[in-house]
């Protein structure tokens, strides 16, 4: 795995700024306590050598300057070291008691290094306070080194703790960023497998059920879909070639028959023409697979308009029963008085009822009757086409949307067998649901349009009941 | 009459010109839409066949650019962009009519016929005469030889369009469109049934038939010749 490429993973730029920030918190916290822990201490000290002030005080006050001194030297037993600075000096600034060498130039409380006659090598650093009792200097001061002590431990326990959460930070960032740049890894070589053609192969998704896993469940239920997409294309581009072979062979056997009769010196007229009618057919055959793919790739219904459909109904009614007729069949229309206009493609719809009702009459026996209705109701504008013909076996009912399917036995009739795939291309356009029922006997197709206002919420799959 | 054409494919243009030219037209081709725009700005034609897909400049930029100029030359598109959608695209362009590939030569021919015609008698008719057929279209009655024919709205609209056309092949394919408004091929024998019907209200009645069938082709409206 390439570090570079783990560097630059999402998950550690973000512990990159996750430490960025982790740090500036860190010194914004470490340099209030540092500042409030000082003050602390120092107060406390200022408050220790107040107290002992008004104790000397009181001692000079009962017991004059004698009795101070005396105090001063027994408190500052310079056998036994201690924090404490003391010193009475005079107005001239001569030492009478106590342990600083120098009266220093101080007037109020403060911080300064001090030489006392206890520690005498190194001037160290002192809290110290200076009062006047009469005509007296009396200085006092408390070692500093205790808050220093302090401060130091403060300083190094932050460093440490910003350097531990430093490296964890880093560590989870680097480890988060090589699991997923592994797990990237894998999709992308998936992903090259699927290009190359394996539409078999699908995603680990491991039980994280992180970011990654999730998408890698929806490419898998994409790649799932991708793959029956290309059965059914594979599937259906051989259908194509075969029934798109049979009306070319007929045409090829109608030629040579053309050429053997003008061989015989006979008129091959007939024979040229069933060519043509053959000819004809492929075309029809073309057509009508382009138009299911234009209309299933069209994308927005901008050009929909309102569409009222009892007058088309009406209209293709019309024009449908004298041929209905011709074959000793009946065709009916009745339709509620009032029905909404639904959203849709006038061209479409009126082709997708064409193939409607063609279907029935080519497919009942004469004294057949045919029958379309159209209704409303809450749930949208439904139209019914159903005969009491031979019907269709509850088995196959799914499948008679499927391009080039034709129902056991139908093989030899008319019909490029796409006619159903078509009035599904175009009800899913429009949102309409198919379902086909038993008219016991014979064959109901429903259709229902959903209501104006729900028109544009996609289409549903065909359902059979 | 002229005829221009913008075919890019030779075997087609080919056979279509020497089509033409059998039918006593004149014929020139162009094969890209640049020299079909050129050629219709500066010669009067009295047609002009285009393709769609041309090298140079597409079929429809062409018309577009001609109406633009406004230059009302009768086109008829031929071209294997035949789906709806490319249809009305190119009708509502501004083109006469429009035909798809692979296509009948007497469809072509057809539809020149009925083009030239219907642009002839641009004004407004309210009645079509064939023969002793008199259709009022206003009052939307036929009557021949005094005796009302009882027709419904469809057949009175094919009736219609084939005494439009009188003397002129009208195709089935071209009674699909104009009469039903149907742009795709039906699987049954709409076409056929209703002429049918219409014969024996129209013709069979009376002594002299007028609707004529062409084999192969279509329909045909006249009296006695």
């Amino acid at each position: 795995m390439d570090r570079a490429n783990v560097l630059s993973g999402s998950a550690f730029r973000a512990s990159l700024n996750a430490v960025l920030a982790v740090m500036t918190a860190l010194v914004i916290t470490g340099v209030a306590a540092f500042f409030f822990v000082q003050k602390a201490l120092e107060a406390e000290l200022s408050r220790q050598i107040s107290a002992e002030e008004v104790m000397l005080r009181q001692i000079y006050d009962d017991g004059g300057l004698a009795a101070l001194i005396t105090t001063i030297n027994e408190v500052n037993n310079p056998a036994t070291p201690s924090p404490r600075a003391i010193g009475l000096f005079d107005q001239g600034g001569v030492r009478l008691a106590g342990n600083i060498n120098a009266l220093p130039q101080i007037n109020d409380t403060t911080r300064l290094a001090l030489t006392t006659t206890d520690r005498l090598a190194q001037p160290s650093d002192y809290f110290i306070n200076a009062t006047l009792i009469d005509k007296e200097t009396l200085v006092i001061g408390h070692d500093l080194s205790l808050i220093a002590a302090t401060e130091r431990t403060l300083i190094i326990a932050f460093s440490i703790a910003g350097i531990m959460l430093t490296a964890a930070i880093l560590v989870i960032g680097y480890t988060a960023s090589r699991a997923s740049l592994r797990k990237l890894e894998v999709i992308q070589l998936t992903m090259d497998h699927v290009s190359q053609g394996d539409t078999q192969i699908r995603l680990p998704v491991s039980g994280d059920n992180d970011q990654i896993d999730r998408i890698s469940q929806r490419i898998n239920r994409h790649l799932e879909r991708l793959s029956t997409l290309m059965v059914s294309t594979r599937t259906t581009a051989a259908a194509i070639a075969h029934d798109l072979r049979t009306p070319l062979s007929r045409a090829f056997l109608s030629l040579q028959d053309a050429t053997a009769r003008l061989d015989k010196g006979q008129d091959p007229r007939d024979a040229i023409e069933n060519t043509d009618a053959e000819l004809s057919r492929l075309g029809r055959i073309f057509d009508a697979i382009l138009r299911i793919s234009r209309i299933e790739s069209l994308g927005d219904r901008k050009d929909f308009v309102p569409v009222t459909l009892a007058p088309m109904l009406a209209d293709l009614i019309e024009t449908f029963a004298p041929v209905a007729e011709e074959k000793g069949q009946s065709l009916g229309f009745t339709a509620a008085k009032t029905v909404p206009a639904v959203s849709g493609d006038e061209r479409m719809l009126r082709q997708m009822f064409v193939n409607l009702i063609q279907n029935c009459v080519t497919h009942c026996p004469p004294g057949s009757d045919i029958a379309v209705t159209l209704d409303a109701d809450s749930i949208g504008v439904t139209v019914g086409v159903s005969d009491n013909g031979p019907g269709i076996p509850e088995a196959d009912r799914t499948q008679v949307f499927e391009p080039f399917f034709r129902v056991d036995g139908h093989n030899t009739t008319e019909g490029s067998g796409l006619g159903l795939a078509l009035v599904r291309a175009i009800a899913e356009r429009h949102g309409a649901i198919i379902s086909l029922h038993d008219n016991a006997p014979g064959l109901k197709v429903v259709l229902t349009f959903p209501a104006q206002t729900s028109a544009r919420h996609g289409a549903m799959a065909p359902t059979t009941a | 009459m002229k005829i221009l054409l913008a075919e890019d494919d030779d075997r087609v243009a080919d056979f279509i010109v020497s089509g033409l030219t059998e039918g006593g037209h004149s014929v020139d081709r162009v094969s890209d839409g640049r020299e079909a725009l050129t050629y219709c700005l500066y010669n009067l034609a009295d047609l002009a066949i285009l393709d769609r897909m041309m090298p140079g400049m597409d079929g429809l930029s062409v018309l577009k650019a001609l109406r633009a100029a406004r230059n009302e030359v009768p086109v008829i598109f031929l071209t294997a962009l035949g789906d709806v959608e490319e249809r009305v695209e190119g009708l509502s362009a501004g083109a006469d009519d429009y035909l798809a590939k692979p296509f009948h030569f007497s469809e072509l021919l057809a539809r020149i016929g009925a083009l030239t015609r219907r642009r002839k008698d641009l004004a407004e008719v309210t009645a079509l005469d064939v023969h002793d057929l008199h259709l009022d279209l206003l009052g939307r009655t036929a009557t021949r030889q005094g005796k009302v024919i009882d027709l419904q709205s469809k057949e009175f609209t094919l009736l219609e369009v084939l005494m439009r056309n009188a003397g002129r092949v009208v195709t089935r394919t071209m009674l699909l469109e104009r009469v039903w408004d149907f742009n795709f091929e039906p699987n049954t024998t709409v076409v056929e049934t209703h002429v049918s019907r219409l014969r024996a209200k129209v013709d069979r009645p009376f002594d002299v038939p007028l609707i004529h069938t062409l084999r192969n082709t279509g329909y045909t409206m006249h009296g006695p010749r």
